[in-house]
């Protein structure tokens, strides 16, 4: 494993954040540091210790790796105060963090000398990231990981952000309901969810008008629901020149969810800023990376892209 | 709070671990074993959480993550049931050090990490208490519900299963590896958990043991810890409700109540 040392320091509420500071040899230095933003309620480590493989991967060409734990997360101290996991992760969408990861940077200036940042991170991670780059410049450009763009808020809320992608891989299901005689009760008895099998049936009908005009289907969604705090935070960092890296895995959601809430909706406005992002996608990848070979590919594009931004030593 | 992390040296290798200090230390310590892969990190905070109500309470506190999880070195798959053995041992032996004047040590554990700490104290006596959350009783059956979530994925991935729990099997003892959410699963780790019996663990343990079954709603007492429980005088078990915090849930659990009243009493502490 890529060594590592336990560092310590305050937020701004006096809270100790614990973390783990991977430091490169200093004759490779690059004086950057990718700040890698606990995903979700995971913790400084990742899924499946994601963050430690991301941190030996990278620390070897020069950059420095800080991994650490929020606030009422992980080995960190303080409390959340919610009871619902997705209540959390809305918390954390909608920028709870941001003041951690600006008290991270501080630390790093203060005690490294190190000014230079990539907000990184997985899901709760890379969004923390976006935000905290709309809140403070050191963040030069961000490589982020799964980036959630709509705030789901539980299962409830499923069928609002409900992507043209997932509707159509669930026509199938709800066929086969049809002759399903619990799934029929269900469906009488008003216990279904109506509007995700409207959005079914509505990206069903959307699907055959356009094979049946020629034309090519236009999946973007009706209404943006994109989270209040994604656009703008999205537009500055192309607006303020910071190139960004969005890696998705193929299997999620989450770059249909991109595509459909932000891009389509903001089709216009990204037409005049420069072109800035790249998004990659890792084929058959789910939602935390979690085969080899997506390891190796979300790896070795990150690599890429950073070493192409950042001069070697 | 006096929390101390710091990375532990053994053999060349460093095991990241959590020292808690009591501000007012009652000579009793305690050493917190976590669960394996994933299962670590949905429960971690409350063995966090845990280990301060246990300094709060005078203790000495060591949590610390087993070579090949968490900040720990080595690869998960070059880890197996025995390296988290003498890693617990390991970090009975650090926490001796850290807190000499500890006269009174326990052992806590959730899942695979209660069954790691039984396996830790066998033949020692200088261990008074072993209370095991939810302990794996019977490792082959745990390893085959490990399995299960390789199955899964291959059904989230291709809407079927394509290689069956005897090909995966096959596949580890011919010295291959399965992919279990991101870990690799390979025959050393497979084989020893697969082994494993905490009816036989328990054996050559003679101090004071809580056995807790852990459910989410009313359940009745499972016959094999009632059997455990019954073996020995010094065993006691304990049904608490309460999710299963070590798995993705709908609920945020960053303590959980009911299992950490029925361990501190076990303890004879009040709060």
């Amino acid at each position: 494993m890529i060594p590592g040392r336990a560092v310590s320091f305050d937020n701004r509420q006096g809270q100790i954040l614990h973390g783990i500071l991977h430091e490169p040899h200093a004759a490779k230095a690059r004086g950057i540091c990718v700040l890698l933003l606990s995903p979700g309620i995971k913790g400084r480590v990742g899924p499946h210790r994601l963050y430690l493989k991301i941190a030996a991967r990278l620390v070897p060409l020069g950059f420095h790796v800080l991994r650490f734990d929020f606030h009422g997360l992980g080995d960190s101290e303080g409390d959340l105060p919610e009871r619902a996991l997705a209540d959390v992760y809305n918390t954390v969408h909608s920028g709870r963090f941001v003041g951690d990861t600006i008290a991270a940077m501080d630390w790093m200036e203060r005690t490294a000398g190190v000014r230079r940042f990539v907000g990184s991170g997985l899901c709760g991670g890379a969004i923390t990231a976006l935000l905290a780059a709309e809140a403070d410049a050191r963040i030069e450009c961000l490589l982020a990981l799964g980036l959630p763009s709509v705030l789901e808020g539980g299962p409830e809320n499923w069928a609002r952000v409900l992507t043209h992608q997932e509707a159509i891989g669930l026509r199938g299901s709800y066929f086969q309901k049809l002759t399903d005689p619990a799934s029929v009760r269900r469906f009488l008895t008003g216990k279904s969810s109506y509007k995700v099998i409207w959005r079914v049936v509505r990206a069903w009908i959307g699907d055959r008008r356009a094979v049946r005009s020629d034309r090519p289907a236009t999946h973007r969604a009706t209404v943006d629901h994109t989270n209040p705090r994604f656009a703008n935070a999205f537009l500055m960092m192309l607006r303020s020149r910071r190139p960004m890296l969005l890696i998705f895995a193929g299997a999620d959601r989450l770059r249909a969810q991109f595509a459909e809430h932000f891009e389509a909706h903001n089709e216009a406005l990204l037409r005049d800023l420069p072109p800035i992002y790249e998004v990659h996608i890792v084929t058959d990848a789910n939602h935390v990376f979690g085969e080899p070979a997506s390891v190796d590919d979300l790896l070795d594009a990150s690599e890429a892209w950073l070493v192409s931004r950042f001069s070697a030593r | 709070m006096n929390e101390n992390p710091l990375f532990l040296e053994r053999d060349g290798e460093r095991l990241f671990a959590v020292h808690h200090r009591p501000a007012a230390p009652r000579h009793r310590a305690a050493v917190i074993c976590h669960p394996l892969a994933e299962e670590k990190l949905w429960s971690h905070r409350v063995l966090v959480s845990f280990a301060r109500e246990l300094a709060s309470a005078g203790f000495d506190v060591l949590r610390f993550d087993f070579r090949g999880e968490g900040d720990s070195d080595r690869r998960f798959e070059d880890a197996d049931l025995e390296t988290r053995v003498s890693d617990a041992a390991f970090a009975i032996e650090t926490l001796r050090r850290l807190a000499p004047g500890a006269t009174d040590l326990t052992l806590v554990g959730l899942r695979l990490g209660a069954s790691v700490a039984a396996a830790a104290v066998s033949r020692r006596t200088d261990v008074s208490r072993l209370i095991l959350w939810d302990p794996v009783v019977d490792g082959s059956a745990y390893m085959q519900n490990f399995l299960r979530l390789n199955l899964m994925a291959q059904m989230a991935a291709h809407r079927r299963v394509v290689e069956d729990r005897e090909a995966l099997t096959a596949r580890i003892r011919g010295g291959g590896s399965i992919n279990i959410e991101g870990y690799a699963l390979t025959a050393p780790l497979f084989e020893q958990v697969s082994l494993f019996r905490l009816a036989d663990a328990l054996t050559s343990f003679d101090g004071e043991t809580l056995l807790v079954q852990i459910d989410a709603a009313d359940a009745p007492l499972k016959p094999e810890l009632a059997a455990l429980a019954s073996a020995h005088p010094r065993r006691l078990v304990a049904q608490v409700r309460e999710e299963p915090f070590w798995k993705e849930i709908r609920t945020f659990y960053q303590r959980a109540p009911e299992l950490g009243r029925v361990s501190l009493e076990a303890l004879g502490v009040n709060r």
